[in-house]
């Protein structure tokens, strides 16, 4: 993951989920974290989309697998 | 042919053998003809409608994925996509309006459109690729396990372990049959002896007593559970006998603390279903409406769960009162959690009362579901506040010989959870390291109950309580 | 010598988990048809003496034949001096296995009598000879091989709508063997194609009596006994469909166009037909109840006919009685009760029609007579309120028109007005 996404997003999942030692790999799924459910899931978007000025359609959403999908899809859309 | 009988038995025996004998690339074919058979025994003319549907899917889903980009491609899917819905919705109205009961539903309309949904909005999403041939996915459509009452299974779990011929080795027949048995179980011990004391309750609702409506009132969502969890079972455990292994639809539900934990653990495909392509798809259309939004997308998922049951006022009571007790949940979740981590010492206690108030709000929803007229279930409801008077006669009633030997029930519901609780720490399979005289034993009393429970269906007169999740 | 440890091993297991599976069945109150009967070399069916069981299918009750193959009390051969006895005949319904023993419409009775007229040196039995499924030929064979060792003073036999179509092989609805008779030139002999089954000797109904009550004692027994048997009748109906099929003829059309195919006996019960096979079922029945007469009259014995009716007339939901009635084109009063009370009064001997006197009980106290909690209301077999409704009946009856009792009345009042016991 690049550097800079990656800790603009460590950012964004501990406070989204209130876990302020959370750690992220790309392999992270919402298996990993006890608070990231379906409800949680749009709240993490709409931060990301915030604070990336990124937009992600509903197709993308649900194409995410895991944190690296997220970082790479957040890439994609900044360069 | 009915669930519970010889005939389905040895169509099984036969289908899973004609299965296992065929190489790898005929078993597709096997299976498709069977699950044909199968749903020709309920509905030939119905059988040909699936056949049509699963064919325009197909076209449709090839159609999508080789055109992705290009503006027909989005518009096929919609297009499929509502026709779908169009067609469950026509048949749910149709069971409405011919009221009486006139029309039921052909067999699993419900689960099979909704695999097709699924599957056309994941190819459209690219997250599944379309099937380049038709028999294993008309195999996987018509899958005849899981027609009855689900599991409603994604094509991404299915089609890859259809492909590799499914994984039919010794320990998934062990734990096929055991769970087929269980659910047998479950379904004519405890769940139909509770109907029997449940049907008393709501027969016996204006006595003055409040013995009836309470009887009912904390019966009944076990009744339904171990009906519907049974159903998976049997789909679950039919499914490995072929080798193929399906999603659970159900966790310990009456563990859950709160209703929305509850919710994740009850009839977990079609949640994850309506969650995959209905809530998530709304939340993101809503997600700039702040906490309206959150509302609007809990309440419609939850009416939607409730209206795929049926079109009834009582299924749209059930719903209502579901969406209200959510959104409550949902909204207060965060204080919650706040509250909980700074008193870590109640965490327990709150948790045992959450499991009871989570309960209570599932039998009260229930109740719309189960009660016969919205009238009856607000004689339930209030017969419950009816006092103590008359309890003596009541119980006796109840307990009275016969009707003492429903209350088998618990017991047996106690056995059946422990089962459940096992599988989901280790399976159901054989545990290894077995000496052989342990090993042998297993099967041999497995091959007996499994007899045993074909000379129960044999030596059956007359027809009993049908699985209350097949109407749907 | 490991392979051995381990297959005993298996087989103590796998025993001790059908056991398990026998105790289940009894917690969860599994329970299925018992076996009653035995075969017998002259009435081809009959009941098993000593076996025990429960009545299953209406009601839930406990069973007992005595060990002269009654469903009754423990009797004597010979009677007491100073007993008077009547001898019942008839089906189900009078051996009415659905409710307790003393509850029966026979020990009411018996006690009823008891009380009212017996006495120092005049005591009543009431003999209950009824057996389910019994039809009109093993009553007769049955009064003429069994019931006069008892001595009876009267014997009464009670028709019901089985007791015609049972007399016809081909109408006949009660799947036992049993013998039959015909009319040749006018008079009423024995079907020479009937015959004993194979298991009627001694030594096959010893054998198959240990084996049957062997199969009481335990519900995984019973339970194989009714699995294979349902089994067997689900092959052979898959079989005459088959055959059916082949034949080019469907079900449907076959029982349309030929009505005498198979006629319903409720139907028989209530209409007169026209078919030469339903006329030859009725005349095999009045001759042998003519035979019956001649037989009582020969023992000097009182006989009275008396009819039992279909569930529907003794109905006390009249709008649902009426409904049936119009739909079928039925009186209340069948065709078969008019005929039996014909028959009755050229032989000379009392009849009672049960129905109309039940209805009437029936409606006056708003209760069913027939109809168990595992059964819908008013039908089946009589209740313990049917039974005893029924035993009224035939008391009042009895006093009535019975010369026996009559005497036994005048006796009572003679010893009565003598005073006490000298």
């Amino acid at each position: 993951m690049d550097e800079a996404i990656q800790q603009r997003l460590t950012a964004i999942f501990r406070t989204v989920f209130d876990e302020p030692d959370l750690q992220l790999r790309r392999a992270m799924t919402a298996h990993d974290v006890p608070a990231w459910d379906s409800l949680s899931h749009i709240t993490l978007i709409v931060a990301v989309e915030r604070e990336f000025r990124v937009r992600f359609t509903t197709a993308e959403v649900a194409a995410l697998m895991n944190v690296g999908d997220l970082a790479d899809q957040i890439s994609k859309k900044l360069s | 042919m009915p669930l519970s009988s010889v005939e389905f038995l040895l169509f099984v025996a036969l289908s899973v053998i004609a299965f296992r004998l065929s190489p790898r690339r005929g078993r597709p074919h096997v299976l498709l003809v069977a699950s044909y058979g199968f749903y020709c025994t309920w509905n030939p003319q119905m059988a040909g409608a699936l056949l049509g549907i699963t064919v325009v899917c197909y076209y449709a889903a090839l159609y999508v994925e080789s055109s992705r980009g290009r503006p027909l491609a989005p518009r096929i899917t919609v297009a499929v996509v509502s026709g779908l819905i169009l067609y469950i919705v026509a048949w749910k109205a149709r069971a409405v309006l011919s009221s009486g009961g006139g029309i039921v539903i052909p067999l699993g309309v419900s689960y099979y459109t909704f695999r097709l949904i699924s599957y056309l909005l994941d190819v459209h999403w690219g997250t599944v690729p379309a099937e380049r041939s038709l028999v294993p996915f008309a195999a996987y459509v018509a899958f005849f396990p899981q027609m009855m009452a689900g599991p409603i299974e994604r094509a991404s779990s299915f089609l890859p372990q259809l492909g590799a011929g499914g994984t039919a080795d010794r320990g998934r027949t062990f734990e096929g049959v055991m769970r087929i048995l269980l659910g047998f179980f479950k379904k004519f011990v405890v769940a139909d002896n509770l109907a029997l004391i449940v049907d008393y309750g709501y027969r016996h609702l204006g006595s003055g007593s409040s013995v009836p409506s309470a009887l009912s009132f904390y019966l009944y969502p076990v009744q339904l559970y171990a009906d519907f969890s049974g159903l998976a079972d049997i789909a679950l455990g039919v499914g490995l006998l072929f080798g193929l292994k399906g999603p659970e639809n159900f966790d310990a539900p009456f563990s859950a603390s709160s209703i929305s934990e509850y919710w994740r653990r009850w009839h977990m495909t079609l949640t994850s279903w309506l969650r995959d392509y209905v809530f998530m798809p709304l939340r993101m259309a809503t997600r700039t409406w702040g906490t309206a939004g959150l509302i609007v997308s809990v309440v419609v998922n939850m009416m939607l769960i409730a209206v795929w049951h049926g079109f009834t006022l009582g299924f749209v009571a059930f719903g209502a009162v579901n969406a209200t007790f959510l959104v409550v949940d949902v909204l207060t979740s965060a204080r919650r959690q706040k509250f909980w981590r700074r008193h870590p010492g109640l965490l327990r206690a709150a948790t045992i009362v959450g499991m009871i108030v989570t309960y209570h709000i599932v039998s009260l929803s229930e109740t719309f579901f189960r009660a016969p007229s919205f009238a009856d279930a607000a004689r339930l409801l209030g017969g419950l506040g009816a006092g103590l008077h008359g309890f003596g006669e009541a119980l006796a009633v109840v307990t009275a010989p016969p009707n003492h030997y429903a209350w088998i029930a618990l017991p047996a519901f106690v056995l059946t959870e422990t089962a459940d609780a096992v599988r989901r720490r280790r399976g159901m399979g054989l545990p290894a390291g077995l000496p052989r005289w342990a090993r042998w034993s297993a099967v041999t009393c497995l091959a007996g109950a499994f007899v045993f429970m074909a000379l129960l269906f044999l030596a059956r007169k007359s027809a009993t309580n049908p699985f209350v999740y097949a109407n749907f | 010598m490991r392979i051995f440890r381990d297959l005993l091993a298996t087989a103590v297991v796998t025993l001790a988990f059908v056991g398990l599976l026998e105790v289940g069945m009894r917690l969860a109150g599994v329970r299925y048809e018992y076996s009653f009967y035995e075969s017998d070399p002259v009435i081809y069916t009959t009941y098993r003496p000593n076996a025990e069981g429960w009545e299953v299918k209406e009601g839930e009750n406990r069973v007992r034949i005595n060990s002269l193959g009654m469903r009754d009390r423990e009797r004597s051969v010979v009677p007491a001096p100073g007993t008077i006895r009547i001898a019942l005949l008839g089906d189900s319904l009078v051996a009415a296995t659905q409710v307790p023993l003393e509850k029966t419409m026979a020990q009411v009775l018996e006690r009823a009598l008891n009380n009212s007229l017996g006495r120092p040196g005049q005591s009543f039995e009431v003999l209950n000879f009824a057996q389910g499924g019994s039809t009109l030929a093993q009553q007769y064979l049955m009064l003429r091989t069994r019931v006069w060792d008892f001595q009876p003073q009267i014997v009464m036999v009670f028709v019901s709508p089985i007791s015609v179509p049972t007399c016809s092989r081909r109408l006949d609805t009660v799947a036992a063997p049993k013998p039959f008779y015909l009319i040749r030139d006018g008079r009423l002999v024995p079907d020479q194609t009937s015959h004993p089954p194979a298991a009627a000797s001694s030594e096959a109904r010893r054998r198959n009596g240990k084996l049957k009550n062997l199969m009481n004692q335990y519900r995984l027994l019973l339970l194989l006994r009714q699995a294979v048997g349902e089994g067997i009748e689900r092959v052979e109906r898959v079989e005459q469909r088959i055959g059916a099929a082949i034949e080019g003829q469907s079900a449907e059309a076959e029982t349309e166009s030929d009505d005498e195919r198979y006629v319903y006996p409720v139907d028989i019960w209530f209409r007169a037909h026209a078919s030469a096979e339903v006329e030859q079922a009725w005349q095999v029945a009045e001759g042998l109840l003519g035979r019956i007469a001649d037989e009582t009259r020969h023992h000097e014995a009182e006989l009275w006919l008396a009819s039992i009716g279909t569930e529907v007339q003794e109905n006390p939901n009249t709008p649902e009685r009426l409904a049936y009635l119009e739909s079928h084109g039925y009186q209340a009063v069948g065709y078969s009760e008019e005929r039996f009370a014909a028959l009755a009064k050229r032989e000379g001997i009392p009849f009672l029609d049960m129905s109309p006197r039940m209805l009437d009980y029936s409606e006056r106290n708003q209760v069913s007579v027939r109809g168990f909690f595992n059964t819908p209301p008013n039908s089946g077999h009589w209740n313990e309120v049917g039974n005893a409704a029924a035993a009224g009946i035939l008391l009042h009856e009895l006093f009535e028109r019975s010369a026996v009792i009559q005497n036994a009345r005048a006796r009572s009042l003679q010893a009565h007005r003598a005073g006490p016991a000298r």
